[in-house]
């Protein structure tokens, strides 16, 4: 009878990654099955022009496009000029220096949060957000050095995909009074999402419920922002980050934690962006407390 | 013992980490290229790479005082990357609606007539991320098995074994295995990763 042969099987086997079992099973069928036997020696012999084309594919340049080179330009400056805003803000002060822990070389670092003791990657995160909007406008017309591009913000910077929601449709929602949300957009479905899943929450900007478990209660960690000003200062943070509008808000869980889930519609329907948000979201220093984001 | 250059990456990773506006940008920059090719051969579409480039480099952005310094920076940076591409495959797949025309598992028997060979970016496009992701690294781009293994987060074994699995199929798809007869009858695991451990 003749057995199917198993290609996983034959390059594991011609790469001496097999047990002393399974390598003598595959040897047997080589020897008796002449099906094994040329496929075995066909995997054999392909090898190393398979291993040189990869190699010569390698060996192609492939340099960044230069729009995608301008989106991660916007991007990074816009994180980058957070970075700088805030040191700047802060230059006359006195700062305390907190090391950093989980740095080998315990290296010290300047914390924006104040005597706080707050978590390095928080304080980050709260870099990021706390001066976004002066980066909003850098981005949006400014003109400061590009770092990736090598001089002033291209144009193309602020036509990218990201880089216009990260940057002039922040500005422009962020500059009116009108409410970030429409509160029949709130919704406290408690389900806790996972990276996997979590852009399922992308239907809530559609009105459609999602099925999830009943779970009235928002989280206690989460109550603070039930308060409207809370909440509004806290989606500000987000848009001020990401840009786009504010299409639906969740409070739910992220990974088994406290979460607001935040759905935002990118400015030009360019797509849609899920922020999931901690507790401190809003709060001064925090910025959006983000833990996780992807478009959807 | 780093060489000068990578001492330059950490010192420009930790002039980020101590509030330098402009280091971070300057390291992506050194490398991005090499950034950007890992991910658009390992998602094999342009926006998709340039989405899981994006999200990466805002995380290790966030994430640079995490950097323990037990790898090199740039492995550091393509862990981030690649996994960044792993998680939107693996979300695509999850979701399941939308066609995996080009980074789904490639459970299918690959075409075996030289005369419909694939280029070698199209196979590769097509077979397991997993099994391409360590390709990319390892024989596209020269890291060393254990490299990929700490980029990759898996034994050194299953890098080895996605490699040769990896090429297996690429043999299989790029026409090298012809064989009319037999061919048929072959048939492709649809896990990556039978084989584990430190082989």
């Amino acid at each position: 009878m003749t057995e199917h042969v198993d290609l996983d099987l034959l390059a594991d086997h011609a790469a001496g990654l097999l047990h002393d079992a399974a390598a003598a099973d595959v040897e047997r069928l080589i020897r008796e099955q002449p099906e094994w036997a040329r496929m075995s020696a066909a995997v054999r012999a392909a090898n190393p022009t398979v291993e040189a084309r990869l190699r010569d594919l390698g060996e192609e340049t492939e340099p960044m496009p230069a729009d995608v080179a301008a989106r991660l330009d916007a991007a990074l400056l816009a994180l980058g000029t957070d970075h700088a805003a805030f040191n700047g803000a802060n230059s006359d002060r006195d700062e305390p220096v907190v090391p950093i822990t989980d740095a080998p070389s315990r290296r010290a670092a300047r914390l924006p949060g104040g005597g706080r003791a707050r978590s390095r990657r928080r304080s980050i995160a709260g870099w990021a957000s706390a001066a976004a909007a002066a980066a909003a406008l850098i981005v949006g017309g400014l003109a400061l050095g590009g770092e990736l591009t090598g001089g002033t913000v291209a144009p193309s910077a602020q036509s990218g995909r990201h880089a216009q929601s990260s940057a002039t449709a922040a500005t422009g929602d962020l500059g009116s009074k009108a409410p970030l949300y429409d509160p029949a957009a709130v919704y406290t479905t408690g389900r806790d999402y996972s990276r996997q899943d979590v852009v399922d929450a992308a239907a809530l900007a559609g009105g459609r419920h999602l099925g999830a478990r009943a779970v009235p209660q928002v989280p206690d960690e989460l109550r603070r922002l039930r308060d409207p000003a809370a909440l509004d200062g806290c989606l500000r943070a987000v848009v001020r980050m990401h840009g786009g509008a504010v299409g639906a808000v969740d409070y739910a869980r992220f990974e088994g934690a406290p979460a607001l889930v935040v759905v935002l519609r990118n400015a030009g329907g360019a797509g849609t962006r899920i922020v999931v948000a901690g507790p401190d979201c809003g709060q001064p220093r925090a910025g959006a407390d983000e833990r996780y984001t992807l478009t959807a | 013992m780093d060489d000068a250059g990578e001492q330059s990456d950490r010192a420009l990773l930790g002039a980020h980490v101590d509030g330098d506006p402009h280091a971070f940008a300057t390291l992506v920059r050194r490398h991005r290229d090499r950034l950007w090719a890992v991910a658009l051969r390992t998602l094999g579409d342009r926006e998709e790479a340039a989405d899981a480039l994006q999200d990466a480099l805002i995380a290790a952005y966030r994430g640079a005082a995490g950097f323990r310094g037990d790898a090199a920076v740039t492995t550091w940076l393509h862990r981030i990357v690649v996994n960044a591409c792993l998680d939107r495959v693996r979300r695509r797949q999850a979701r399941a609606t939308v066609p995996l025309t080009e980074a789904g598992p490639a459970d299918t028997v690959p075409p075996v007539d030289s005369d419909t060979a694939l280029d070698v970016r199209t196979a590769l496009a097509r077979l397991p991320v997993e099994q391409r992701a360590a390709l990319v690294l390892v024989d596209v781009h020269g890291y060393s098995v254990a490299e990929a293994a700490t980029i990759l987060q898996v034994a050194e074994g299953t890098i080895k074994s996605r490699c040769a699995r990896g090429r297996a199929r690429l043999a299989a798809q790029l026409g090298y295995l012809r064989n009319p007869v037999t061919e048929r009858d072959v048939r492709l695991g649809t896990s990556a990763d039978s084989q584990e451990g430190d082989g």
